[in-house]
């Protein structure tokens, strides 16, 4: 679909245009191609992981009071949901005979899966990463290199994921012919937003499932991180109109208040950026804001078309979580699971302590990456 | 005598200097100026643009202090509006207040690079606007372009962003498109000498030339970048005996 209700479409340079129509049709093939679902869940399955369990968070549940699951993205390969669309797009840059693939990457979750699935491939990869998010996410960096993967630093704009969108589009541009651009969330141009959720989608299918085998029925709420929004879009998908509450946490950053934060959905406005209409964060005359958030995956003025329709229809609720509630469940899952979370899912997982009625409900939380990358960032901030 | 489009970005290095290359440019033989607003994230332009736009920002340039501008000067060439979508969609008074000061402004079109032709199609767009085209441009979309009747058709003469280049690919191309298309067609990306400038004069309706005069107004002073403005395009026209 070009568009969510009034949101999504292609707001792109005239040059961009054939390539996006290229790269539409291939999508639509491989879409129907038994060939390509067979290649892709042969790699999912044996390659990625999955699929990943749907683990009940026993001590959690009885701090909470309810009956909390995680669905465990962190144990995909390469330690995020990052690599279910990679697998995805690279292959059908393959199949399109593209010889080169460029992505951006914010916190270096997706630039790391990029990489990991061109080594795979034997494809020739270009990321782009803010010079701010070099610094901090240095380890991704380079896991990145040592995958074969060029990293290249942006230094315009405000040096995060919004100004390495903008490099990988120029890259794209100057060297359409033979360069894939994977996009790593559910933004930008059609067919991205579509494409990058089916890819996605897996985790919502897998979620429904398992859930079903252990309670026997759908769950009451599912929560997760939006930055773009890849993975939410993934788990909420399949749950769209059953009844299930959908929420989508956003970063509240200092506050929403203070004006550092990436809270899109929540405090944004509609406009036009990377080449969708969407919710985005502006200021009165226009121009993208600056955001701030204690995870680069989430430091992003927009969001992705379909949750920006999402909002706007109230399939999905919306809410904004700040970095000093989102750096204590940090902990708290460390603690009481055994599991470190990636500061980004830590902002659903914070969600639960704003929840008021939660008590014996049935509860998934999509825990969308593993928090060894935010290792640094977190020893700077607190004691852990 | 062929066409000559330039552009200049406004606010760089500050909004007086911008009034002050646009009156100079009155005494030369242009069709017009594609006034430039600047944005936070440029996608289609390369780091001399891109540089100029951030500096224009920084300024505290806004599209009510640039139309205030160009209300206050009398100029007989045409003035075009260069923006991306964001700042004209997210104009604080509205878009029935913003047409009515593009008129009063006298802006005769906007140019908006990130409103491809398939969007414009369904798009409400509220002032005429120009239409780009590209080396790779099918023939069904000329027909569209036809349809619309533009002030004009914008040429992208090459693969990537904004930039000076010494190079000239796709003339043929270009031939065959002025041969479709209706309106005139100006041809623009990456022109810096007068070599490319009188090539492209003979197959298209003109010139658009852009980063090469925004890095002349980088390189000189502000109060003698109007004069340097005058004298790089004089040099860039000289090939064609002006």
């Amino acid at each position: 679909m070009r568009y969510f209700g009034e949101f999504g479409g292609q707001f792109m340079p005239e040059i961009i245009m054939p390539a996006l129509e290229e790269l539409e049709q291939a999508y639509l093939r491989a879409k129907k191609s038994k060939d390509f679902a067979c290649k892709l869940d042969y790699l999912l399955e044996n390659y990625a992981g999955r699929p990943t369990p749907l683990y009940f968070a026993r001590n959690l549940s009885g701090k909470y009071k309810a009956k909390i699951y995680l669905k465990r993205e962190d144990l995909l390969h390469t330690g995020s949901h990052k690599l279910n669309n990679t697998l995805g797009q690279v292959l059908l840059a393959v199949f399109m005979g593209k010889k080169r693939v460029i992505a951006e990457t914010g916190a270096g979750q997706h630039g790391v899966a990029v990489a990991t699935a061109s080594a795979l491939f034997g494809i020739n990869c270009a990321v782009y990463m803010g010079a701010e998010d070099m610094r901090r996410q240095k380890s991704n960096v380079d896991r990145m290199r040592l995958l074969g993967a060029e990293v290249i630093p942006v230094t315009g704009g405000a040096c995060t994921l919004k100004d390495a969108i903008n490099e990988a589009l120029r890259d794209w541009i100057a060297n359409l012919n033979h360069t894939y651009y994977a996009l790593g969330s559910v933004v930008g141009p059609y067919p991205y937003p579509e494409m990058v959720r089916e890819f996605q989608k897996v985790i919502g299918l897998e979620t429904k499932k398992q859930i079903l085998k252990s309670e026997g029925r759908l769950p009451d709420h599912i929560i997760a991180c939006v930055g773009g929004g890849s993975n939410a879009a993934g788990i909420f998908a399949p749950f769209i109109d059953s009844g299930v509450k959908l929420t989508g946490v956003e970063a509240g950053g200092k506050g929403v208040g203070t004006g550092f934060h990436s809270a899109t959905l929540t405090q944004g406005r509609p406009g036009f950026l990377h080449g969708a209409k969407i919710y985005l964060l502006q200021d009165k005359w226009g121009q993208i804001s600056g955001t701030h958030s204690v995870s680069a995956g989430l430091d992003y003025p927009g969001v992705g078309p379909e949750h920006s329709f999402w909002k706007k229809t109230g399939k999905v609720k919306y809410s904004a979580i700040e970095d000093d509630l989102v750096l204590s469940m940090f902990s708290e899952l460390s603690r009481r699971e055994g599991i470190i979370p990636a500061l980004e899912s830590s902002h659903a997982l914070a969600y639960l302590k704003k929840m008021r009625s939660i008590k014996n409900k049935v509860i998934v939380v999509n825990l969308s990456g593993r928090g060894d990358k935010d290792m640094n960032i977190v020893m700077q901030t607190r004691e852990v | 005598m062929k066409g000559f489009l330039a552009y200049i970005p406004a606010g760089f290095p500050d909004l007086e200097t911008t009034r002050s290359i646009l009156l100079e440019m009155d005494t030369l033989p242009i069709t017009g100026v594609e006034v430039g607003v600047p944005f936070s994230d440029p996608v289609a332009d390369g780091p001399v643009i891109q540089r100029a736009h951030q500096a224009a920002l920084e300024q505290g340039t806004d599209l009510d202090r640039i139309l205030d501008m160009l209300c206050s000067i009398r100029v007989s060439y045409r003035i075009y509006l260069m923006s991306y979508l964001n700042p004209l969609m997210n104009y604080p008074g509205g878009r029935k207040r913003l047409r009515v000061r593009l008129k009063s402004a006298q802006v005769r079109g906007l140019i908006i690079p990130d409103l491809p032709l398939k969007e414009r199609k369904e798009f409400d767009l509220f002032y005429p606007g120009i239409i780009f085209t590209a080396p790779n441009t099918g023939d069904k979309e000329i027909k569209l372009i036809n349809s619309f009747s533009p002030p004009f058709v914008y040429y992208v003469a090459r693969y990537g962003v904004t930039g000076p280049r010494q190079d000239l690919p796709f003339l043929e191309r270009l031939k065959q498109l002025k041969a479709k298309i209706k309106a005139p067609v100006f041809a623009g990306f990456g022109i810096s000498t007068p070599e490319q400038v009188s090539v492209l004069s003979r197959i298209s309706d003109g010139v658009i030339v852009g980063s090469v005069l925004v890095k002349t107004i980088a390189e000189s002073s502000s109060h003698a970048a109007a004069e340097k403005v005058r004298s790089k395009i004089k040099y860039l026209l000289n090939d064609f005996g002006l």
